[in-house]
């Protein structure tokens, strides 16, 4: 009910003028709240702030994966541009805020550089040696003219210099994860203990930014500063620039193949949300009046930027927003009940990683979706409870390529990946008591071919170097047994002697994850099809023997998957339009439900294509099946054909 | 002097260098058992543990406590205090963070960038937790592990001394780093440890209980902190909100040595102290911190995964 009054508001022309209200009620609320709502109007600016900060951090974070640690560096440099303007310079303070623009952009461009990824490391050395050029030149314009001095003293003046020669030769945006969010914190480490020695700030005892602004004031800049903030980051978000932050966002390499210029667009968003910190660090020392490095350039902050987004929801417009709210709710209005703001923090982010990792704004979209799925889905009939005596309760067909499950994130996979997770559900509703999977065991499906692309990923495709690691998947042994009697050989994992092949424990893990079915695995290789047909027979016959509910997973490619040489590096393409064919033709078998054809077929159309190999295994369970198939999907991996298709079980024999 | 081949300036320029580099290899030792767990359970499990530094702390009490209801000569309180810290350690993998980790966010659908920050968040909350939880119990009375060895040192010639302390936990770092690759190379447990950081997908596909060996290696991370608490103990006054001092040291290290490289920690320390210690010995005492994060910098202008990553 919730999710159709938010899909209401959710609405273009609903959501505008909600907007709209909500602004106008934000402009009136000082003069409404008057005198004794002080308190509030405080409390209010502190969410502007923060929800900027918000915006700052999302920025990097959730739209470029630029996971910072070191967004106190700005908040640091922010508030004591404006003390420095301020009390040196006697700047009022509202342009001393607007000038901290420059120096929290200066820093971010210290640091962004170099941009060329062309000649990095060149430029990079020429730049250093200018700069050190010039230092000596500053240096020895010094000696004769101590005047000429802006930082109060040699030391902290070398260290100042030094440190920025540091940061322009460092290619922070090309660090990758946690390296960049460690050198992050250390910068602003670095900075802080640079500030803490020197005079010209106060040697570490902090400034005061006396000054003449009013409540009111302040509360109105940080409704602007908000604003503009939102303004800005959906303005990224909805120009061509943003579209290409979108597509870094989703998948950097996928975004470089299609020409987008990463580094650039990494650096402009790194510009651009610095000073967005830095203005809210001024707004915030405006209204503290004292600040201090310890304070200012203090990991916390850091900290707080990543709980409003994640409280919100990391990679939204709303999240940073929603997530000050919270925030300022927990910091300051629990304190009451509880002591320590920053200890309730502390238990708040921990059970909000727990129960909503995505966020507030995540949630509410999940809620959204979930009330307009509700309208439009229709209702799924459930699985009937069956004979609770044995039998077959389910036949499907998979993939036997580990690459599926090897290589998650491949998009053209996304089909096959659906298809294999409905088998799995479907298989679940079956509630069966084991998994026999039929496989062609003696020639593991195409992993010696694929390695080559999954090395990133596949180290050593047999595991030998850990050595002989036992696992955890259960067997049925007296299941096995009595199909090895009916002369099928098994493999029972767990028994020391036996392996099960790549594309078994891939498909395992697709299909059954928590391992929490028994499971045996038949191994078709080397049977001739006409041999495989009867394996169903068997299957069925061991199952009522043993009362069994089978769910049998046939664990098979189709066109190109062991013989042919061609493996194209595009992962969705399909070897030729001959096998295409081909693979629509046994589908076509399956789909119709023609047992006979398929039988019949299969031997003069697999010939030359790659499908030899598991001719045994698309006979046994087109033997096991009875009736018309449901082929859930068609794709391809690495140039050989694969499918997902669920057979109706004949539960009655 | 008289009988020196050389000017009394250049023997002192040359002491002050000898000594810096002696001591800053020794602290070397030290910082490397600082950082030893954090390269572990970033290693292994991807986790950037922003607890650590409270970890290190609780150590450090731990063994502090333990001395004061037993009278036992403070080498053996590790005896107590690591396993304490492996159960710690095991419970809270098993619990919370295996909950949170980068792979349960990937399961859940979420972003791989998201699985890197979720435990970092918790882990910060953790951090806060902790400290609180420490000055509930003993207020912010600064404590000490009080031992002999303190004050004591190794006097190499007339000019150049160690101190006793800092060359045993160097002898200590080298021990642990020893143990820890026989560990991880030759066991069972090693070996699936090892599977499951490379790959933990593929390492749950062949069996390995990669919840259960996680915990067992923060048990192991956090085992390794209760021995750096400790050290911390013998060697300065320590408070429960000191975490966050010791972090960025350990991550400094971890950095320069290499995110998941565990040798790397210990050269990555050698190099750190070095340098902080020149820095200091040249430019002043303040100019140690500095010194120590431009070298930090420096190592990731040129090796962008520290120098022994894998």
């Amino acid at each position: 009910m919730i999710g159709r009054f938010l899909n209401q508001i959710a609405e273009p022309v609903t959501s505008r003028w909600l907007i709209a209200v909500l602004l106008v009620i934000l402009i009136l609320f000082p003069w409404a709240m008057g005198e004794g709502g002080r308190y509030y109007t405080v409390l209010l600016m502190t969410v502007f702030i923060f929800a900027t900060l918000g915006h700052a951090w999302n920025l990097l974070a959730g739209f470029c994966g630029l996971l910072s640690f070191g967004i106190q560096v700005y908040i640091g440099l922010g508030g004591f541009t404006v003390a420095i303007l301020k009390y040196y310079l006697n700047v009022p303070v509202w342009w001393a805020m607007i000038l901290s623009i420059i120096v929290t952009a200066a820093m971010a461009l210290l640091m962004a550089v170099p941009l060329s990824s062309q000649h990095g490391r060149r430029n990079t050395w020429i730049g250093v040696i200018v700069a050190v050029v010039l230092w000596i030149i500053y240096e020895i314009i010094i000696v004769y003219n101590p005047g000429a001095d802006l930082f109060g003293g040699a030391y902290i003046r070398r260290v100042i210099i030094l440190f920025g020669i540091f940061l322009g030769a460092l290619p922070l945006l090309k660090l990758q994860g946690a390296y960049f969010a460690v050198a992050t914190w250390l910068i602003a480490a670095a900075v802080a203990s640079i500030f803490n020695e020197w005079r010209v700030v106060g040697a570490g005892g902090g400034m005061n930014i006396a000054n003449e602004t009013t409540v009111m004031g302040r509360y109105y800049a940080g409704l602007i500063l908000l604003v503009v903030a939102t303004g800005v980051v959906w303005w990224l978000l909805n120009s061509r620039f943003g579209q290409a932050l979108t597509a870094v966002r989703d998948d950097e390499e996928a975004a470089t193949a299609i020409g987008i210029d990463i580094r650039l667009i990494k650096s402009m968003v790194f510009l651009i949300s610095a000073p967005m910190a830095g203005l809210a660090a001024a707004l915030y020392y405006i209204d503290a009046v004292t600040i201090t490095p310890p304070d200012a350039f203090h990991i916390r902050w850091s900290a707080y930027a990543v709980f409003v987004v994640v409280a919100g929801g990391m990679g939204t417009l709303s999240g940073p927003i929603i997530g000050a709210i919270v925030f300022i709710i927990v910091q300051r209005f629990l304190v009451g009940i509880w002591s320590g703001g920053d200890l309730t923090l502390g238990i708040a982010a921990v059970l909000l990683i727990l129960l909503l990792p995505r966020g507030i704004a995540g949630f509410l979209s999940d809620l959204r979706e979930s009330a307009s799925n509700a309208a439009s889905k229709a209702t799924v009939p459930q699985a009937g409870l069956g004979a609770s005596t044995g039998a077959v309760v389910s036949v499907s067909l998979v993939p036997s390529s580990p690459a599926l499950h090897l290589l998650p994130g491949t998009a053209q996979w996304r089909n096959l990946r659906v298809g294999m997770s409905s088998v799995a559900q479907r298989i679940a509703a079956e509630r069966p008591d084991t998994l026999v999977i039929l496989s062609n065991h003696r020639a593991p499906p195409s992993e010696g071919r694929t390695a080559a692309h999954l090395s990133g990923n596949l180290r050593d495709p047999d595991f030998s170097t850990f050595g002989d690691i036992g696992f955890d998947i259960q067997n049925d042994l007296p299941l096995a047994q009595a199909l090895e009697q009916a002369g099928l050989r098994t493999h029972a994992p767990a028994r020391a002697e036996n392996v099960v092949d790549g594309g078994a424990m891939a498909a395992l893990a697709q299909i059954d994850r928590n391992h929490s079915l028994p499971v045996v695995v038949v191994d078709l290789s080397g049977l001739a099809p006409s041999d495989a047909h009867g394996v169903g027979q068997k299957l069925k016959q061991a199952a009522q023997d043993l009362g069994r509910r089978i769910a049998v997973l046939g664990l098979s490619g189709l066109s190109g998957s062991a013989l042919k040489p061609d493996i194209n590096s595009d992962p969705g393409h399909l070897a030729s339009a001959d096998d295409d064919q081909a693979n629509r033709q046994i589908l076509g078998w399956f789909q119709s439900g023609d047992d006979a054809g398929l039988q019949s077929g299969l031997r003069s159309l697999a010939t030359g294509r790659g499908i030899e190999n598991h001719g045994a295994v698309l006979t046994a369970i087109s033997g096991l099946a009875s009736g018309k198939a449901d082929v859930l999907c068609y794709g391809a991996i690495f140039g050989a054909g694969a499918a997902v298709v669920d057979f109706p079980a004949g539960s009655t024999p | 002097m008289s009988d020196l081949p050389f000017e009394e300036a250049v023997y002192w320029t040359l002491i002050d260098l000898a000594n810096a580099f002696l001591t800053g290899t020794f602290i070397g030792g030290y910082y490397a058992i600082l950082s030893m767990g954090l390269a572990l359970s970033f290693g292994v499990m991807r986790l950037v543990n922003l607890a650590h530094g409270e970890f290190l702390i609780v150590g450090a009490y731990l063994s502090a406590v333990i001395l004061q209801i037993l009278p036992i000569p403070p080498f053996f309180v590790l005896i107590v205090v690591v396993p304490i810290m492996f159960g710690i350690g095991y419970a809270l993998q098993r619990f919370l963070l295996n909950h949170v980790s980068v792979q349960a966010m990937e399961r859940r659908g979420m972003s791989a960038n998201f699985g890197l920050m979720a435990p970092i968040l918790v882990t910060f909350g953790l951090g806060i937790f902790i400290s609180h939880l420490l000055f509930a119990i003993f207020a912010t009375d600064a404590m000490s592990i009080k031992n002999s060895l303190a004050f004591s040192a190794i006097r190499l010639s007339m000019d150049l001394s160690i101190s006793t302390l800092r060359f045993i936990f160097f002898l200590v770092a080298i021990a642990m780093l020893i143990l820890l690759q026989v560990f991880l190379r030759y066991s069972a447990t090693g070996r699936a440890i090892r599977a499951a950081s490379d790959n933990p997908t593929y390492a749950a596909l062949m069996g390995i209980r990669t919840d259960h060996i996680f915990a067992i290696a923060l048990g192991i991370s956090l085992a390794i902190s209760g021995v750096a608490g400790f050290m911390i103990g013998m060697t300065r006054t320590f408070q429960p909100f000191d975490g966050p001092q010791f972090i960025l040291v350990a991550f400094g290290v971890v950095i320069i040595g290499g995110m998941n490289s565990i040798t790397g920690s210990l050269v990555g320390g050698i190099l750190l102290g070095i340098v902080q210690v020149l820095a200091g010995t040249y430019f002043g005492p303040s100019a140690q911190l500095v010194g120590g994060y431009m070298l930090v910098l420096a190592v990731l202008a040129f090796f962008r995964e520290g120098l022994f990553s894998r």
